[in-house]
């Protein structure tokens, strides 16, 4: 009954992962369909840029503790405007519609909160949003109140609208989270499915040696199994059901969503539960068939087979992939295209390599200990040596999932690069202080919250403001990566621009323009020679011209100073001066949208909670079958207390007989997730580096929970001892 | 002359749950002394037996050997002092399947401290005088039921215990095999001087005894003459 209990607690969290693994890489898909739903369809031609005539919105990009914060003000005088998904109407002018979860932010942090001024509106409603946690806000406001950068929405929802995925990376980790989670569930529906798999194979050669036939016999045990197993898989299925159901938003870590969006087809549902249902009953099946088959030779010797050491041909041959698929990702003629089957094999025929190599590991460590005089040694050795089966089902699970979980750790540093490649390294701007009223006259437009970037600063006359960024020559330099020989520290200049949207109709600031903001502002006029550099576009509408002011970038750059004139001095203008005291808040001038900030977010999320739950079920599967092997050897344990053996040899015994091989063969699996790992890095991302303290975790995990289980199966070992002398009676 | 008292119990009573598995039951086991336990089955035989080898604590009363209470022990120490004092056989043999005859033979030896070598030397020895050198690297699954209760036999004595425990150790067995085994572990206990304590339904067996306890329902009655 225990067993069965056992079973059916693992088939309905084998149920429950598969489903939510399954759902998770459909994740990325639904997310980024819903990042296509809310997208604008802009009309550029249309989008007049400085003058703003013709513009109805305007799409501001913040960050905020990392993640993405988008205000769009929409137009609220204009007819022409859409309504965007996920809400029933319009904001109206001095209103903001929020996302709930920047609501929430808002009511927490006060930054954020003073950041809007506006009347809150109703929620944008998750027809609107990609996730739960998205930062969203709608503003309405004048038309005139738009900025230069404003442009002309035609309508939300462009389904050509692309996210702009790393295809190398989505590949793999769809790839590696069918191996971090289906590998490790299908070797832990394995152990469940062979638990106490010597007292079951004696069983069955029991019932058949009273007389029922091969094939009923057979049946007696696939039924068993597979009642047991489709008790399980139902109530794993209720219960993922009803958490979906129950649940409608869901978070791991920095990762959310909605629990809609994990759902799966119904065929595929049905597919997951009647396939781990067949797979126990196949793994049953096939194991009892020789005990089946010879009952009495199964009743009287109950030693193991033979171990072949053809088991360990998997594991050679796929780390041999593995280290072709590292020398051909030097290799500059590596296609995508042909590296990923390779990777893919190779990882494969690993994770089975571990697999069939783990009775040979106990084999081997049987015979070491064999050698031993001393009788825990002895006991475990000689155990090992009979049955390196029952030990490689306890170790095989953990060993896989710490694989692929390393694996995917390595993989997930190369996300750190891809953010690297693709995120600016401008210098930010950290601190924007106000500082009062100015002294002299100024005209600088104030830097207002609600329609500016908070640090897309803006100056010069109204219609032709110029986006500044201020920095020194220096943080340029490094920046960008270019000598700049031009650029001069104390000295307003311009910045070569090539965006399309913004030459020609008047959209170009020319020098005299310039010149003459600068002059209006009283700013020293601009050097001659621009600098040789292009910004870099981001989805080609956001084209700042770069001024370096003097006496506005200090030699730090690490605070801006503003002017203001004193009738300018306003409440939002104060608010800004608020959100600029931290440091860390508001710092990326440039956009920051799902293909830069979210999408390796989603891939780390999914990782991290693939990793999780490889290891939680190589752990659990690991105590488990070690608590059910010892509970199969009640007889054994009570035939060495009655000799006299002290109960610390026996505990010793127990914790030697599973330790040493589940050791070894984390040991095997870390080198192999490290050399696979390094193998995707050098093809994909170079420059990143192996995560060594990550893995280090996940390995100190995975002794510990060895530690815990060989522990617990002591523990129980003495409490069995005592239960078996009373079930004798 | 008297002989000297290894083992007794006094007003002993084990209680299982709501089961009442023995009642103030006192015995005593003199050195050399072979003694028949006998009575049906559940009558209690098999937890006097266990009493006195210290592997169930009793309820209440007490379990004394050589003067010392051992009830009061520590499993470690009644572990320790089972080992050197006890020996026990099975009605299975209960040997550990993966370890040939010989390595269970010696085990004893080797759980309490002696060097390889010597349990080596001293197994064989038991081995031999069993009978069962021809099969003393096999398995337990790879011999026959009477080769497996010879070496349960061997375990049992080869640390020259002062008192063999055996609970029926040939009730799983033919009349002649159980014999030949009952024979055997009777000869070698003489030889060495251990007293044997032997559990068993069987009422003919108590005749290799020099005298029985009958235990019915947890308690001890007066044999029945002969």
């Amino acid at each position: 009954m225990v067993r069965m209990i056992l079973m059916s607690t693992g088939s309905a969290a084998a149920v429950v992962i598969l489903l939510t693994s399954f759902g998770l890489a459909r994740l990325v898909e639904r997310q980024d369909n819903r990042a296509q739903h809310i997208a604008a369809n802009i009309d550029f031609d249309a989008s007049t840029g400085v003058d703003g005539v013709g513009s109805n919105a305007m799409f501001i990009y913040d960050s905020w503790d990392g993640r993405g914060m988008n205000r769009v003000v929409l137009a609220s005088d204009l007819d022409d405007v859409p309504t965007p998904p996920g809400l029933e109407r319009r904001p109206r002018d001095g209103e903001v519609l929020m996302s709930p979860a920047l609501e929430k932010l808002a009511a927490s942090e006060p930054l954020i909160d003073a950041r809007f001024p506006q009347v809150r509106g109703s929620h944008v409603e998750p027809d609107g949003l990609i996730a739960p946690d998205q930062l969203l806000a709608y503003i309405g406001a004048p038309s005139d109140q738009l900025g230069p950068s404003s442009l002309r929405v035609e309508s939300f929802g462009n389904p050509s609208a692309s996210s702009g995925l790393d295809p190398r990376a989505a590949r793999t980790i769809a790839l590696l989270i069918t191996l971090l989670l289906i590998v490790p569930v299908i070797m832990f529906m394995a152990v469940c499915a062979r638990l106490s798999a010597n007292s079951r194979t004696q069983r069955l050669a029991a019932i058949r040696l009273l007389g029922l036939n091969r094939r009923r016999t057979q049946l007696v045990n696939a039924s068993e199994i597979g009642i047991t197993a489709a008790a399980g898989s139902v109530a794993g299925w209720v219960l993922w059901t009803a958490w979906i159901t129950l649940q409608p938003e869901a978070r791991v870590g920095v990762f959310a969503w909605y629990s809609t969006d994990i759902e799966l087809p119904a065929l595929q549902q049905f597919a997951i539960v009647v396939g781990l249902v067949v797979l126990s009953v196949t793994v049953a099946t096939l194991a009892s068939r020789d005990a089946i088959a010879n009952p009495s030779r199964t009743r009287r010797d109950r030693s193991s087979r033979h171990v072949s050491p053809w088991r360990l041909v998997p594991l050679i041959a796929g780390g041999v992939v593995l280290i072709i698929a590292r020398v051909r990702a030097d290799s500059t003629s590596a296609d995508f295209k042909g590296w990923v089957p390779l990777f893919g094999t190779g990882l494969t025929l690993t994770a089975i390599g571990l697999v069939l190599a783990a009775p040979i590991a106990a084999t081997i460590v049987g015979r070491v200990m064999m050698r031993s005089s001393s009788p825990a040694r002895l006991l475990a050795g000689s155990r090992l040596r009979h049955d390196p089966a029952a030990t490689s089902r306890i170790v095989a699970a953990l060993a896989v999932a710490l694989f692929a979980a390393g694996v995917a750790q390595i993989v997930a540093a190369s996300l750190d690069q891809f953010d690297a490649e693709n995120t600016s390294t401008l210098p930010p701007i950290v601190n924007l202080e106000i500082i009062g009223p100015p002294t002299g006259p100024s005209t600088y437009r104030p830097v207002s919250p609600l329609t500016d970037p908070l640090l897309s600063l803006r100056i010069g006359r109204p219609g032709h403001e110029l986006d500044a960024v201020a920095a020194t020559c220096g943080q340029l330099r490094i920046s960008t990566n270019r000598p700049l020989p031009d650029c001069v520290d104390g000295q307003v200049q311009t910045v070569v621009t090539t965006d399309p949207h913004y030459v020609g109709a008047g959209g170009a600031p020319g020098q005299i323009e310039i010149d003459a903001a600068l002059t209006y502002a009283g700013l020293p006029l601009a050097t001659s020679a621009p600098l040789d550099f292009t910004i870099p576009f981001v989805d080609g509408y956001f084209t700042p011209a770069i001024i370096v002011p003097p006496d506005l970038a200090p030699a730090t750059s690490a605070r801006l100073y503003v002017p203001i004139r004193a009738d300018q001095y306003d409440p939002q203008t104060l608010t800004t001066a608020l959100a600029a005291q931290s440091p860390t808040a508001f710092w990326n001038p440039l956009i920051t949208d799902i293909d830069r900030l979210d999408t390796p977010r989603i891939y780390r999320g999914i990782i991290a909670a693939g990793t999780i739950a490889a290891l939680a079920i190589g752990a659990v599967a690991l105590t488990v079958a070690t608590i059910a092997n010892a509970l199969e050897h009640r007889s054994r344990l009570r035939a060495l207390s009655a000799i006299g053996a002290d109960p610390a040899s026996i505990r010793l015994s127990v914790i030697l007989q599973t330790a040493p091989v589940s050791l070894g063969l984390l040991v095997i699996a870390s080198t192999a997730a490290i050399i696979g790992g390094n193998a995707y890095l050098q093809f994909s991302y170079p420059g990143a580096a192996i995560p060594y303290r990550a893995l280090t975790a996940l390995i100190a995990f995975s002794i510990a929970a060895t530690a815990l289980a060989s522990l617990l199966a002591a523990g129980a070992v003495t409490r069995l001892n005592r239960d078996e002398i009373v079930r004798q009676e | 002359m008297t002989l000297r008292t290894l083992l007794r119990t006094e007003d002993l009573s084990v209680r299982f749950g709501s089961t009442d598995a023995l009642t103030a039951v006192s015995v005593e086991i003199a050195a050399g002394e072979f003694v028949a336990v006998v009575g049906a089955s559940g009558s209690g035989k098999s937890t006097l037996l266990q009493c006195l080898a210290g592997i169930v604590r009793p309820t209440s009363g007490a379990v004394i050997a050589e003067g010392e209470r051992i009830d009061g022990w520590s499993d470690r120490v009644r572990s320790q002092w089972r080992l050197t004092n006890i020996g026990l056989v099975f009605q299975f043999g209960d040997l550990l399947p993966e370890l040939s005859l010989t390595d269970n033979v010696r085990l004893p030896l080797l759980l309490a401290g002696s060097e390889k070598k010597i349990a080596n030397e001293r197994a064989h020895e038991v081995i031999d005088r069993l009978g069962i050198s021809d099969v003393a690297d096999r398995r337990p699954g790879q011999v026959s039921g009477g080769q497996l209760q010879r070496a349960a036999v061997a375990r049992a004595l080869v640390h020259s215990p002062t008192v063999v425990l055996a609970d029926e150790p040939t009730g799983a067995l033919d009349t002649t095999t159980g014999q030949l085994v009952l024979e055997a572990l009777l000869g070698a206990a003489r030889e060495q001087g251990s007293a044997v304590v032997l559990v068993t339904h069987e009422a003919r067996l108590s005749s290799y005894c020099d005298r029985e306890i009958v235990v019915q329902d947890g308690s001890i009655v007066m044999p029945v003459p002969s």
